[in-house]
């Protein structure tokens, strides 16, 4: 072959390349935006969570979610690995954690282990932490001021941090969202775990029931981290309660469902 | 039948458990000291309150006949578990179950009688008139209660249900150091003398708490015993089982502090909840200078704060129905501080609290020795008294917010592994 054949023959592909590579990309954007991320939402008789109504009103297909109720059996069986994210939401963390015995807690790791993603929401904060004997130790957190961990329920302002801007909401920094209870979260230092990235700080605080006025302010609403090849988001505060913000939630299990 | 029998013998099992154990969270360690082992010739009288009630707070008792200022469990009047009254009568208590007897009782339990002796008794015989009243009428006490009285008194009274015995902390034969220590036995259910050695104690429970008082306060007693001495010495003891205080606490502040301390059975211990130390008056003295300096929450995490039973309200800092906020910061500092298991504290971070707070310690005591001086030479009304009073618990307030400003920001910042690294996000999620 020719020089002039080769030359035209690179310039054939090269022009045949770039008029199907559009044609990919848009197959490939069009695949992502189309599979919805599922979602498995975990609840059972008596777990004091209202996440089982309040999570599918706006997890929705529409909005690219497909949630489905999980239980601590389905956990134990092996199921998550039908869902690309679990949400543990609001009860009570002890509870979810006795709820799923060890088996259950065993199964959870190692779904978010193998890339699987994990949402806290308040108990499932908890739960995530590496603070109690019956956490997850999933994400290196510990609560702050524990004893006073009933300090009340009432709308607080938290900030979100220029990462929480990223992954959480472009639009808006700051939020009046509904607390109820949750962990106080700040940093733990287990050597076997990474760190965490703070996506929001409590600007406002409760203190009911003994809890001391300041103890709340600064300390950490929202935080990301990954576990092995998953990744791990809590929240502190209710952003699923009927007043939301509901994007919070939703760009948190999105997040929590992709992989790197 | 058979099931019933079971329950039965279930019951029964149950009954000689709770009979003979001791009951770890309610306990406390105390001493009743005269004015002849004082630096001032001031009786003092001493409880470290160990109980699972832990939020405390500081109330007038004004149902009278008597006015009083106590130690409750907050939020409730019912009981008080350590307080004076306007005639300089202190009182306070150590559980100690093995006083019961068996049978069920009825009439006033500790804390109950504690507070009816507070609004009803004015001196040391009063109370003992009160126990020789009750004796008929039935108590269900369990306890050794400490008083004492302007006019010199200072006493300790072993109670059970229907019987009690008195020991003198002024008569050289029973007390002859001038004081009397007890934590959650009783020597008169136990066939000891009044102030057994750790020998004839050997192993029962609270043996340790009692020795390492007594050594405190043998330590101290050539120097005269002070009440900067057991707000500080002994509030916060924090010894090894054997005796020994550990190094780098109150009592041994040579040498740096091992990493955690074991806090199960000292004095500053797991489940100390607020402690008291009265400072009594000299008779012929007004009864209404006595004092109660309280210290809500585990004391090695607190500061101590002056009442008196004339102040007009508690000031804000010692009083909340869900838990004074000294106290409730005090509760935040320890458990931040404490072990995963609960039972021993990390070391890191007391001296840093120990230098930031016992100053301020010291700074009240001395502006608090010099009202009192200037009370006893002119006398103050009580808007005055009060107001000096919401100064010294404003005061330990701020240091002890400070203090939790400084501890919730070291927990913020704490040192961490860094966070791995994230792919950048793809996009968010906007739901109106």
């Amino acid at each position: 072959m020719s020089r002039v054949s080769q030359f035209l023959l690179i310039v054939f592909c090269l022009t045949l390349l770039s008029v199907l590579q559009p044609e990919i990309l848009a197959e490939e954007n069009k695949a992502e935006e189309t599979a919805p991320v599922r979602v498995a939402i975990f609840d059972f008789p008596g777990s004091g969570s209202l996440g089982d109504e309040s999570l599918p009103r706006f997890l929705t297909p529409e909005n690219g979610f497909q949630c489905t109720i999980i239980s601590p059996e389905e956990i134990r069986d092996g199921q998550l690995k039908n869902f690309d994210v679990v949400i543990m939401p609001g009860g009570s963390g002890s509870g979810q954690a006795k709820a799923l015995k060890p088996e259950g807690r065993a199964e959870v790791r190692k779904f978010v282990k193998n890339g699987g993603g994990y949402v806290g929401i308040c108990a499932g904060a908890y739960l995530a932490s590496s603070h109690y004997k019956w956490s997850l130790d999933i994400i290196n957190a510990r609560v702050w001021d524990r004893s006073h961990w009933n300090r009340g329920k009432s709308n607080v302002t938290i900030q979100l941090t220029p990462a929480g801007s990223e992954v959480l909401s472009k639009s808006k920094s700051k939020y009046n969202i509904y607390y109820s209870n949750g962990p106080l979260l700040v940093p733990d230092n287990q050597t076997d775990l990474p760190g965490y990235e703070v996506l929001a700080t409590f600007e406002s605080g409760v203190a009911r029931n003994g809890a001391p006025a300041e103890a709340m302010v600064g300390t950490h609403a929202i935080i990301r981290s990954k576990f092995g090849s998953g990744r791990v988001i809590c929240f502190s505060p209710h952003a699923e309660f009927k007043k939301g913000p509901h994007s919070l939630i939703a760009s948190g299990v999105y997040w929590a469902a992709s992989q790197d | 039948m058979y099931a019933n029998r079971a329950s039965l013998i279930r019951m029964l099992m149950l009954l000689l458990i709770w009979k003979s154990s001791p009951l770890p969270l309610d306990a406390c360690t105390t001493a009743v000291i005269s004015g002849k082992a004082t630096v001032d010739g001031r009786p003092l009288l001493w409880k470290n309150r160990d109980a699972p009630a832990r939020h405390n707070e500081v109330a007038l008792l004004t149902e009278g006949p008597l006015r009083a200022v106590a130690v409750v469990n907050a939020g409730s009047r019912r009981s008080a578990w350590m307080g004076m009254n306007e005639a300089g009568f202190c009182i306070e208590n150590s559980l100690s179950t093995d006083l019961r007897q068996p049978g069920k009782k009825t009439g006033p339990a500790n804390g109950l009688l504690i507070k009816r002796a507070l609004l009803t008794c004015r001196t040391v015989a009063d109370f003992k008139r009160l126990l020789e009243d009750t004796n008929q009428s039935g108590r269900r006490t369990v306890a050794n209660f400490g008083v004492i009285d302007a006019q010199g008194g200072a006493a300790l009274f072993e109670t059970g249900p229907t019987s009690f015995t008195m020991f003198d902390a002024n008569d050289p034969a029973v007390a002859p150091n001038g004081y009397i220590v007890r934590s959650n036995f009783a020597t008169t259910a136990r066939d000891f003398p009044a102030n057994p050695t750790p020998e004839q104690l050997g192993t029962i429970y609270s043996a340790e708490r009692y020795s390492q008082a007594c050594s405190r306060l043998d330590i101290q007693k050539s120097k005269g015993i002070s009440v900067e001495y057991v707000i500080r010495h002994l509030t916060r003891d924090l010894s090894h089982a054997t005796g020994v205080p550990h190094p780098g606490t109150v009592n041994n502040a040579a040498k740096p502090l091992p990493a955690t301390i074991a806090t199960k059975n000292t004095i500053s211990r797991t489940t100390t909840v607020s402690a008291a130390v009265f400072h009594g008056v000299k008779p012929g003295e007004d009864p209404r200078l006595a004092t109660m300096w309280t210290i809500l929450g585990d004391p090695s995490f607190s500061l101590a704060v002056p009442t008196w039973v004339d102040v007009q309200s508690i000031a804000d800092p010692l009083t909340d129905e869900n838990g004074a906020e000294l106290g409730e910061i005090a509760i935040t500092l320890r458990d931040w501080n404490k072990t995963d298991d609960g039972e021993s504290i990390n070391t890191d971070c007391l001296p840093g609290i120990w230098s930031d707070l016992w100053p301020v310690e010291d700074k009240i005591l001395t502006l608090t020795n010099k009202f009192q001086a200037a009370r006893r030479e002119h006398g103050y009304p009580t808007g005055a008294v009060t107001r000096f009073h919401q100064k010294m618990a404003n005061l330990a307030m701020n240091a002890m917010q400070q203090e939790l400003r400084e501890m919730k920001q070291a927990a913020v910042t704490l040192p961490a592994p860094a966070p791995p690294a994230f792919a950048p996000v793809k996009k968010t999620i906007v739901i109106p």
